[in-house]
Parts: C-alpha cells; sequence; structure tokens
C-alpha cells in the first residue's frame, strides 16, 4: 500500500480508508515528465496477474526501507512492465490479427475493453518471461521507458 | 490506452495500424476540443452555446480541412501531442516520425468525423453525418458550418452511471416546469 493511504477511526467506532490515488504501482518513470510516478500507473488488471506483489511506492521518495529493498521494489515494476511490453501487447496484437481480418470488424473495434482485459494474461507467460530474464537492472542504472524497453520489434 | 504508441508498432496490419492511430488522433482531437471549451467558458462567461460552437467548428475545420494550416498542424501540434501521450515509450517516436508528413493519410478521418460529435455532446444538423460519408469530402478546404451545430448538449464521462442523480434531478425540473400551465410563467 502506498505510504500517504489514510486509516481513520470514526465516531461510529468503524474504520475508513481514504488516498487510494497511489494504491496502484507507477510505471517505470518516463523522461521529461517530472513525477510521472503520481499520475502514469498500472492497471489493477496487470498488477492482479503479475505473480510478484508490487510496490505502491516503486520509484518515489515515499520508499523507506534500505536501498537494497528499494530496489528490489522498482526492479519488480521494470519486470512488470517489460512483461506489458515485450509479452502481453505482442500477443494481443497477434491475437487480434489473427482472428480479425475483415476490414470492416477492425474499423468498429473497440479497442478500450479489449486492451483493458488484456492485463489479465495466464501465469505462463509471466514465468517464461521471467526465465527467460530479458533485461539487467543494477541499483545505479536510472530505469527510464526508454532505456528498459528499447527498440520495439517492427 | 497511453500504450497505443507500442500496439501501433507492433502490429503488422496496415489495417491495424490504421485502426489504433486514428484512436490516438481521435483522442488528442477530443481532449483538445474539450481543453479549448473549458479555457473558453472561463474567460467567455457566455451564457448562449454561440461562441463555443465557433470555437469547435473552427478547430474541426483545422483538423478536417485539406489546407496548409491543417498540414502544418498535424506535422507540429498534433504530432507532438501524439508522441508525448501514447508513443514515448522505447523508439515508438522514431517509428512514427517516418510517417510524419503523412500522418492524415495513415489515419481514418471519417471515423473519427462520426465519433466526436456524441463525444462533445454536438448535436448536429438532420442529414450532416451522412453527407460526410460521400467520396472526397475531406478534400474540401470547409468540412464544416456554424449552422451544422444545431445545439450542445451535457456529456456525461464518469463512467460510473449512464443517469447520475443530478442529470435525474435535471429532467425531473425540466418536466415538472412544461407541465405547468403556461400562465404561470406569465406571472413572474
Amino acid at each position: 500500500m502506498p505510504a500517504d493511504i489514510e486509516v481513520h477511526r470514526g465516531t461510529d467506532g468503524k474504520y475508513y480508508m481514504l488516498d487510494f490515488a497511489r494504491l496502484w504501482p507507477p510505471e517505470v518513470p518516463t523522461q521529461g515528465l517530472q513525477a510521472s510516478f503520481l499520475i502514469r500507473k498500472m492497471r489493477p488488471e496487470l498488477v492482479r496477474s503479475f505473480p510478484k506483489p508490487l510496490c505502491s511506492d516503486a520509484f518515489s521518495r515515499f520508499q523507506t526501507g534500505e536501498i537494497t529493498e528499494r530496489d528490489e521494489n522498482n526492479r519488480e515494476v521494470v519486470e512488470a512492465f517489460i512483461f506489458l511490453m515485450k509479452v502481453v501487447v505482442p500477443s494481443f496484437t497477434r491475437h487480434l490479427e489473427s482472428t480479425i481480418t475483415d476490414p470492416l470488424a477492425i474499423r468498429n473495434f473497440r479497442l478500450t475493453p479489449a486492451m483493458h482485459e488484456k492485463g489479465n494474461h495466464p501465469p505462463f507467460f509471466i514465468e517464461s518471461l521471467i526465465a527467460h530474464s530479458l533485461f539487467h537492472f543494477s541499483r545505479n542504472q536510472h530505469a527510464t521507458l526508454g532505456s528498459v524497453v528499447g527498440d520495439l520489434p517492427e | 490506452m497511453r500504450h497505443l504508441g507500442v500496439l501501433w508498432v507492433t502490429f503488422q496490419s496496415e489495417q491495424w495500424r490504421i485502426r489504433v492511430l486514428t484512436e490516438a488522433v481521435f483522442r488528442v482531437a477530443k481532449n483538445t476540443i474539450q481543453s479549448l471549451m473549458r479555457k473558453a467558458i472561463k474567460r467567455l462567461e457566455f451564457v448562449s452555446d454561440e461562441p463555443y460552437i465557433r470555437l469547435i467548428v473552427g478547430f474541426i475545420n483545422l483538423l478536417f480541412g485539406d489546407t496548409e494550416d491543417s498540414d502544418n498542424y498535424w506535422h507540429s501540434e498534433l504530432w507532438w501531442n501524439l508522441i508525448k501521450n501514447f508513443f514515448f515509450v522505447g523508439d515508438c517516436r522514431n517509428h512514427l516520425k517516418k510517417i510524419r508528413k503523412e500522418l492524415k493519410k495513415h489515419v481514418d478521418l471519417l471515423s473519427i468525423m462520426e465519433r466526436l460529435p456524441s463525444k462533445l455532446g454536438l448535436e448536429m444538423r438532420n442529414g450532416y453525418l451522412k453527407s460526410i460519408s460521400i467520396k472526397g469530402f475531406f478534400r474540401r478546404a470547409v468540412v464544416m458550418k456554424v449552422s451544422d451545430i444545431l445545439s450542445l448538449f451535457p456529456v456525461v464521462t464518469s463512467g460510473m452511471t449512464e443517469y447520475p442523480r443530478a442529470f435525474i434531478l435535471y429532467e425531473q425540473v425540466c418536466s415538472f416546469l412544461l407541465s405547468l400551465p403556461s400562465f404561470v410563467f406569465q406571472n413572474f
């Protein structure tokens, strides 16, 4: 949970939680966009389907743990992001290209619900991704979207 | 949806690429008009629809008209908006750069034009949406006139419910007022 989430005990004795805005972990920082961790968040479907728990405070100064722990938090977010870019998106596009070929159907296809749904991915893909170790992330590297993803396939 | 750029780069099929780029341009156009409207409403504080309709028509002609101004807009501002919002991951930007000068040709203009009125709350004159599907429509400098928009209506974008309570209240008040005999209004 993010560092700035609040839990209050009301006068009715019940507990109330607020400030869920930073609940979902951030994406890898975008170069040139200040404090992008506050606004560019991962989709809940992706976070739920990723096998490792992800830190809401990754890539922010809200993290107070040891440097190794902070590095690990950031690295796991990078892993999830790489998984989205290199596995989820290509499998999604391949699926669409092979199943929908009628020009009219493509023109009228509703991308938003389909893209959100695609975050729910079978764990098989995640395991294969991690097994292949697509990247190496050292704590001295400043990760940005460009540096972790590199060249996308043509 | 902010990863439409990655999707566009990954697709092989030209038709799917057009579909994705069209979606990105549609979103930029819709957000630009909404932002222009918010600024205009703050500045003008005008009750009538008329100045806002003029603003929308002006932007739509800049976007879709076959003019030099429109081409410049696509090459500069619109392109930067696409980069900033959708093509910021990895080398997506470089892929889009290859078609920068002919961006308009890789987008389904008709599809954007068909979707904008309902998203922006524009009541179009009868037959307008039919007229835009004529072949060669987008080769003209002026694609929309002020008289093509009849009125503006509120659009619900929360996505939480189709009928928020505020709009139900608005409908109730309107139908109550309309049910009153006309002499009630004359006495005010």
